[in-house]
């Protein structure tokens, strides 16, 4: 009898032991387990699973609906909050479009056709983020006379000196084409009669685009504005600077 | 301001509104009513630029709240009308030259609504704790007379050009405008005549964004309210009650201004008295003329009290003269750089490499909206400078400093050592102008010609590629043409570099050696 009590609470013990170290491995294991899930979940949230062309295609299409259409569930807590939006949501969309092109330039020449159609919806919206992304995808196509009169609608009264800076260098490629004389012709109308400041911008910029073919026509664009405006200043002595160039100052 | 727009003058673009807080910058506030030329709230107007160039400036449109109410009221008004009737005017011409009188029209009232809507004409206002103040609606978002957002229009509000009455105006009028031409085509415009329709439109997307042009059709959106109120301003034309003189001439010159030219002229019309010496006078081409031994000297308006070290006229407001009185005289146009050194000798040259003596805060206009800032000890390259005050000679001097382009205050007559000095040191370099001892190669295709003088004689036609040591040199003129001093081969005389203004031309014709 008395061999038998210290065997059973050996036994005991040793099945609480059992138990205790079963519980604790329990344990740990549902805290791996947990710790897996919780840090799959973590990267699942730092690196967003890959969307597909097709639908970045489609969250593209949608923006524009949503801007064009003034019913998608926006923030309106501000008179220009939903219009700020929707601006927003489609120039993200754009980012991430010229981040892939960026990425693979190769993906241009599958993508040239959403790229062309993105640009022109783009640039018609009147917000600087999104038209400054359609000049940028602009800039990645080759010159085309479509995408050069797509380009001057949308900006033809854009009040934002950035974007013509912008346009001006995209038009660079424009140059000793057939659609140069277009340039030259829209610049000059910007300069005499464009917002004040993208005027202005223009104006200061001029210089790469005076040649003899532009020159007499920037004169003439020079002789109607007011003798006083920036513009025609800054015009008048970008003249001078071509005209002095070709005789050695 | 409804639209998001890219900076104005500095090369930033972000991708989100900016997250600025309400009241952002936004010291001694004051509150008011909503009467004209009061709205509230109202901030000091040096948060933004300083209280002399609003004094200077637009000192008959400032709102004083020291003087009788009505009769001030009235004075205000006036005079404002008379401004953003002439601003609009002058903008639409130049916009829409071949538009109709009709047009013209209607584009103005849209504007004189668009700034009762958004501020009841309030910009400007002097009031009991002695300060200028700048009106600031919606929690002090919205900036001046056009409510020129400074969550949408972040850099331009910090560039001071929310803050600049006729800036103001001038910004906004740009947004206008562009909605304006595109209402014809929208479903809630049934012609480009409809006036009405046109202006409400315009004012739709200027108030909510672009997408939003024909938001005045809709009695249920949630912004129906401000359409309605701007519709009930729109019909009342209220301003009216307190102009008695709807054709008054602006009391500033607004298209000096809307150009943002420094320092402009008065406006007025000649007297038609002749002319006399020791008297300072401005043409309608905004220059400053004095009468010395019968032939006439002028400057840029700008730099009119240079023009003491010719004469001896009292007072810096030039009197009017026509065209007509100017062609009675011989008339030398005289060079701004050497004339206004000779009247302060301590001006800094163009192209001279400046120490900063103290921080110095650089504005995007003399005493405009703040844009950077310079350490002491930095060094930068002057490009140009502006010199206010016949006694004072308070001088800016415009640099560049990490891609941003401002003016730096540097001092008066007596204390602007203690502001700028020149550098001596060897280094950095400068940017434009070459150094005294430096070498420069010709790179125009045409090459350059080297005259004996600046725009003298010629002595001979240099090749590009010709390596020059540059010995001087000097600046000339409005856009501050470059002039290096060279010696090539047994002749010693000047070739020309381009200018440094508007943009810089200097690397068309040379470039410099390390």
């Amino acid at each position: 009898m008395d061999g038998e009590a210290p065997m059973k609470y050996s036994l005991l013990f040793l099945f609480f032991v059992v138990g205790i170290l079963s519980f604790l491995s329990a344990s740990e294991s549902r805290l791996t387990e947990k710790s897996l899930v919780y840090k799959e979940k973590e990267k699942a949230e730092e690196t967003p699973p890959s969307i597909s062309p097709k639908q970045k295609f489609q969250n593209l299409k949608r923006a524009f609906d949503c801007y064009e259409s003034d019913s998608c569930d926006y923030p309106d807590s501000d008179p220009r909050d939903y219009s700020f939006h929707a601006a927003k949501e489609i120039a993200g969309e754009l980012f991430l479009f010229l981040d892939d092109l960026r990425k693979n330039p190769d993906l241009l020449k599958d993508k040239e056709q959403d790229a062309e159609t993105f640009a022109e919806l783009a640039i018609k919206i009147p917000d600087g983020h999104v038209q400054s992304k359609a000049l940028e995808i602009y800039s990645l196509l080759p010159p085309k006379r479509k995408h050069l009169e797509n380009m001057m609608e949308g900006l033809r009264n854009t009040p934002d000196p950035l974007l013509i800076e912008q346009a001006m260098r995209v038009w660079k490629k424009y140059l000793g084409t057939a659609d140069e004389e277009k340039i030259q012709e829209f610049l000059s109308h910007l300069m005499a009669h464009g917002a004040q400041f993208s005027s202005e911008r223009a104006s200061e910029e001029i210089m790469d685009f005076l040649n003899e073919r532009s020159e007499p026509l920037f004169q003439e664009a020079l002789a109607k504005m007011p003798k006083d405006s920036t513009p025609a200043r800054n015009l008048k002595a970008a003249l001078l600077q071509y005209h002095s160039l070709r005789s050695g100052g | 301001m409804k639209q998001f727009i890219l900076a104005l003058f500095l090369p930033i673009t972000c991708l989100a509104a900016n997250p600025t807080p309400d009241f952002y910058r936004c010291s001694g506030k004051v509150g008011g009513e909503w009467a004209f030329g009061r709205a509230p709230n109202a901030c000091n107007a040096n948060d933004f630029g300083s209280d002399t160039v609003v004094r200077s400036s637009y000192g008959p449109l400032i709102f004083s709240d020291a003087r009788e109410r009505t009769s001030e009221r009235n004075r205000y008004m006036e005079n404002l009308h008379a401004v953003i009737r002439e601003a609009a005017e002058y903008y639409f011409k130049k916009r829409k030259p071949g538009a109709s009188k009709e047009e013209m029209e209607a584009f103005k009232l849209g504007i004189l609504t668009t700034a009762a809507q958004e501020s009841f004409w309030s910009h400007y206002r002097f009031t009991s704790d002695n300060r200028i103040k700048m009106m600031r609606g919606d929690f002090g978002h919205g900036h001046g007379i056009m409510q020129v957002d400074d969550r949408h229009h972040f850099p331009a509000v910090e560039q001071g050009l929310a803050w600049n009455l006729l800036g103001n105006i001038t910004y906004s009028m740009d947004e206008y405008f562009q909605n304006w031409e595109r209402a014809p085509s929208q479903r809630c415009v049934g012609s480009a005549s409809d006036w009405e329709a046109r202006i409400r439109s315009a004012w739709s997307a200027y108030n909510g964004g672009p997408s939003r042009i024909c938001r005045w059709t809709d009695p249920n959106n949630r912004w129906a309210h401000n359409d309605r109120g701007f519709y009930e301003k729109l019909r009342s034309k209220s301003w009216k009650n307190h102009v008695s003189n709807a054709q008054k001439t602006a009391p500033i010159h607004v298209p000096c201004f809307m150009e943002r030219r420094e320092n402009c002229p008065p406006s007025g019309t000649p007297e038609g008295s002749p002319l006399t010496t020791n008297q300072l006078y401005v043409t309608p081409g905004q220059e400053a003329c004095v009468l010395i031994s019968g032939r006439l000297h002028c400057l840029a308006y700008r730099d009119r009290i240079c023009l003491k070290a010719l004469s001896n006229f009292t007072g810096e407001e030039g009197k009017p003269i026509s065209a007509e009185q100017i062609l009675r005289f011989p008339k030398s146009d005289r060079d701004r750089h050497s004339l206004c050194r000779q009247f302060e000798p301590s001006l800094l040259k163009a192209g001279t490499l400046a120490r900063m003596e103290k921080a110095l805060n650089l504005r995007a206009t003399p005493g405009g909206g703040r844009v950077g800032q310079l350490s002491r000890g930095e060094v930068t390259e002057i490009l140009d400078f502006e010199i206010r005050g016949i006694t004072s000679k308070n001088r800016y001097y415009k640099v560049r400093v990490e891609g941003k382009t401002g003016f730096i205050y540097a001092g008066n007559s007596l204390d602007f050592s203690s502001w700028v000095k020149p550098s001596e040191l060897p280094y950095p370099l400068p940017k434009e102008v070459a150094r005294i001892g430096e070498s420069v190669e010709i790179v125009s295709e045409a090459g350059i010609n080297l005259r004996k003088l600046p725009g003298g004689i010629l002595l001979e036609k240099l090749r590009p590629g010709t390596r020059l040591n540059v010995e001087d040199y000097e600046i000339r003129g409005e856009e501050n043409h470059l002039y290096y001093l060279v010696q090539a081969g047994a002749k010693s005389g000047y070739i020309y570099s381009g200018a440094l203004l508007p943009t810089s031309s200097v690397k068309r014709w040379t470039v410099r050696l390390p």
